[in-house]
């Protein structure tokens, strides 16, 4: 079997967990190496609804990440909505800490005026923020985001840059949703996996605001498959795997 | 000079529970032909089970029209970003009407989302086509329709004035049932496609809904095209009724 | 519009319903005119479990009723395999009352052990039996039969003449269930209607064991217009409509209609 040709590439969706926060990072590396990624950024979750304490220390945990492999990472400061301090720990972690973006996941919905404070500090800031965004027929938690959510947002928001991850989770309710909404990128990352899914993304919002990420620790090979098999150019390839990104967070390190 | 005789039910493509063999437009125009039709509505069997089925409908707009018909979009006003599409349903895709299909998708059509989508087609001039089942429920296979409430859909046809509404395959003891409704909203027609369970169904269907809101509808290739044109072709009516039903209701309604 | 030019039809599943036979027969009656029916093969029916003395009224209303109209109707004799005098009956309505056939419906399955006498005199007598035959995936009755019930008794009884109603409802289970059974019928009437239900049970079966009926006085011309529009020659659908009944039922009576 040949080797697959090196490229440049840019993760945009990739996470530390607290319960296993060592082994994620050795895995991560090694996945920069074997699949030869230029930058990963992180994001540290635990459970669904953190406490102030049990942030901190995920923001931490992160930042100590990026401080020991600079050259593999950037982090999103992860924020809750329903804490009082959030506006300051968003402050604290872009300002101090050299976070890229901002990530909000399942804590409330991405359109609770409770998170309002985050898009228009993420506007001032010029960051993206990477929104979870997820329906399911089963299984949907309460305050999971879906796209008709991230819809209300890049409505509310046209200045702020968002990022619906996993296409929605299904790309015909998601893409659908934020199609017309030009302040909002796309990854494709996540455990739904389709033929086609990127493909009719494409078809439906073009190549310009398609990023790349795989979740890892889940697959990387399964994202990276979808974007060498798209029916586009190798320039709209590259586009999505590192160049829409290099763009976007402009406050990442690339070497 | 021959009449223009219309078909307001009809449909091309294929049915996911069992074979289809009548389902290409050259089927669908030799069955016409045949029985002295010159035209109608056609919808696009497969794009009703599509997450998003203008994908389907894409397909076989520019065709259906360009065969001399009017082309029924399907639309499902649950999914995000319906309501915007409606323009290009209209515009790119060429139709005349769109064609819900609630037995199958599985909402009410007194939701907010229904009577949403049915307001802007009638701004936009699309008529809006219910398709009160699109099998019998007693040999549904694999999938179970959720019903129509007739209800419902009068309560969205009363919510609408301005839209022009067919209830499409519904059954004529249902149509009896709302025979006040149908003939004193005068946005509303019904075809008769499944007027299959009654002898000299035409005459007593007349002692109850106005003969100018019956249209003739075939539901080919789901259903036969020669079982309910031979019920207004054995119809012991007037003449002029009879071309009221084959032709000239079609016209009012689509117009 | 054109009516379209007479054909001879025989309609081999119509009823009268006993909860108001004299409006059902007007119908019936009507239709044939209208329609222009040689012959409709009537049965009497009310109860979904009919005790002894409905049964013998309904079949003697069907008695009267050909006797009235000679030359539209013939009868079939409606029994309820539970009853004890079922084959005492069924001697009587074929031998003195001129029926000519015998007509089962939700009583009992098609393939309960008592109603194997009746299959027996069936063949004896030659006479078809006509099964209602119905699946559905809501509202299916207690003793409602199937394709499959259809099956078992059509290989028990490989001589008997067995007609299947309504393509057993969902073609894709009934005739599926019976096709390699040389000695089943079916006719394809009754409230579920499809485009494609006949010419599937014709790829299946072929024509010679496909019967016109209509469930009359539901639509007649649903079941008609199945015929026009199925794939065949117009041999094929005379077969359907009038020959492989005129075959089938040897004891119909005709007055030069």
């Amino acid at each position: 079997m040949n080797s697959v040709e090196r490229r440049k590439v840019i993760d945009v969706h990739v996470h530390i967990w607290l319960s296993r926060i060592e082994n994620d990072i050795k895995e991560l590396v090694k996945a920069s190496e074997v699949y030869g990624i230029d930058k990963m950024l992180i994001s540290p979750l635990s459970g669904y609804d953190p406490s102030v304490e049990e942030l901190q220390t995920l923001n931490d945990h992160a930042t100590d990440a990026v401080k020991r492999y600079p050259d593999i990472f950037d982090a999103y400061v992860y924020l809750n909505p329903r804490h009082d301090n959030m506006v300051d720990v968003l402050r604290r972690e872009i300002e101090d800490k050299g976070k890229v973006g901002v990530k909000l996941w399942v804590a409330t919905f991405c359109d609770d005026p409770r998170a309002y404070p985050v898009y228009e500090e993420c506007i001032k800031y010029d960051v993206p923020v990477l929104l979870h965004s997820f329906v399911k027929t089963v299984g949907q938690l309460e305050n999971e985001t879906r796209g008709n959510h991230v819809h209300n947002i890049a409505q509310r928001y046209p200045e702020a840059k968002i990022i619906m991850a996993h296409l929605g989770a299904n790309c015909y309710h998601g893409i659908r949703a934020i199609r017309n909404d030009k302040n909002v990128w796309v990854d494709p990352c996540g455990s739904i996996y389709r033929q086609d899914d990127l493909d009719y993304t494409i078809r439906q919002i073009g190549t310009d605001r398609i990023l790349y990420g795989t979740d890892m620790p889940g697959s990387y090979n399964t994202n990276y498959g979808q974007v060498l098999e798209a029916e586009i150019s190798e320039d709209k390839k590259d586009d999505i795997l590192y160049n829409n990104a290099a763009k976007l967070f402009t406050k990442m390190s690339l070497k | 000079m021959m009449n223009k005789y219309y078909d307001a039910c009809s449909f091309i493509g294929n049915w996911p529970f069992r074979k289809i063999h009548k389902g290409k437009i050259t089927d669908l125009m030799a069955e016409h032909k045949k029985n002295g039709i010159t035209g109608g509505l056609v919808g696009c069997l497969d794009s009703v089970f599509f997450n998003d089925p203008y994908e389907g409908d894409e397909e076989v707009a520019k065709l259906i029209r360009d065969c001399g018909y009017d082309f029924a979009a399907t639309v499902n006003p649950m999914l995000p970003g319906t309501l915007e599409e409606l323009d290009s349903i209209k515009t790119v895709l060429g139709a005349s009407a769109i064609r819900l299909y609630p037995s199958n998708h599985g909402y009410s059509c007194a939701s907010e989302e229904a009577i949403a989508v049915a307001k802007r087609a009638g701004e936009l001039g699309l008529k809006v086509v219910v398709t009160v089942r699109t099998e019998d429920i007693r040999i549904d296979y694999c999938f179970k329709q959720s019903g129509v409430a007739m209800a419902d859909i009068v309560a969205l046809a009363k919510a609408c004035p301005d839209t022009k509404f067919l209830f499409s395959n519904i059954y004529v003891g249902e149509a009896m049932g709302i025979a006040p409704a149908i003939n004193e909203c005068n946005n509303i027609w019904i075809d008769i496609s499944r007027f299959n369970h009654m002898l000299f169904v035409i005459e007593k269907a007349l002692e109850k809904i106005d003969a100018k809101k019956i249209i003739f509808g075939s539901g080919f290739p789901l259903l036969t095209m020669k079982c309910m044109l031979l019920n207004v072709e054995y119809a012991e009516v007037d003449d002029s009724v009879k071309e009221m039903i084959m032709s000239s209701n079609y016209e009012d309604f689509i117009s | 519009m054109k009516r379209l030019p007479k054909r001879k039809v025989i309609d081999v599943h119509t009823h009268i319903l006993g909860y108001d036979p004299e409006a059902n027969i007007a119908s019936l009656v009507k239709a044939a005119e209208v329609y222009n029916i040689d012959k409709l093969l009537i049965s009497p029916l009310k109860s979904l479990f009919s005790d002894e003395e409905e049964v013998k009224y309904l079949n003697d209303y069907a008695t009267d009723a050909v006797k009235r109209y000679p030359d539209i109707f013939d009868a079939y004799v409606y029994l309820n395999p539970v009853h004890d005098n079922a084959l005492e009956l069924m001697k009587r309505e074929i031998e003195d009352k001129g029926k000519v056939a015998v007509k089962l419906w939700m009583c009992t399955f098609c393939d309960d052990p008592r109603a194997y006498p009746i299959y027996e005199k069936c063949i004896e007598y030659d006479i078809p039996v006509l099964i209602h035959s119905f699946l559905k995936t809501v509202g299916q009755l207690e003793n409602e039969t199937t394709g499959v019930h259809v099956h078992n008794v059509a290989q028990r009884y490989p001589e008997a003449k067995i007609v299947m109603a309504h393509l057993g409802a969902n073609c894709y289970h009934g005739v599926k269930a019976i096709r390699n059974d040389k000695n089943v019928w079916v006719d394809f009437c009754g409230s579920i209607y499809r485009g494609d239900d006949l010419d599937y049970t014709i790829r299946q079966v072929g024509t010679d064991r496909v019967l016109f009926g209509t469930d009359m006085p539901g639509s007649y011309t649903t079941n008609y217009g199945q015929v026009l529009d199925a794939d065949i020659t117009e041999a094929q659908a005379d077969d359907i409509l009038y020959n492989n009944t005129a075959k089938l039922f040897d004891r119909l009576h005709w007055y030069g209609r």
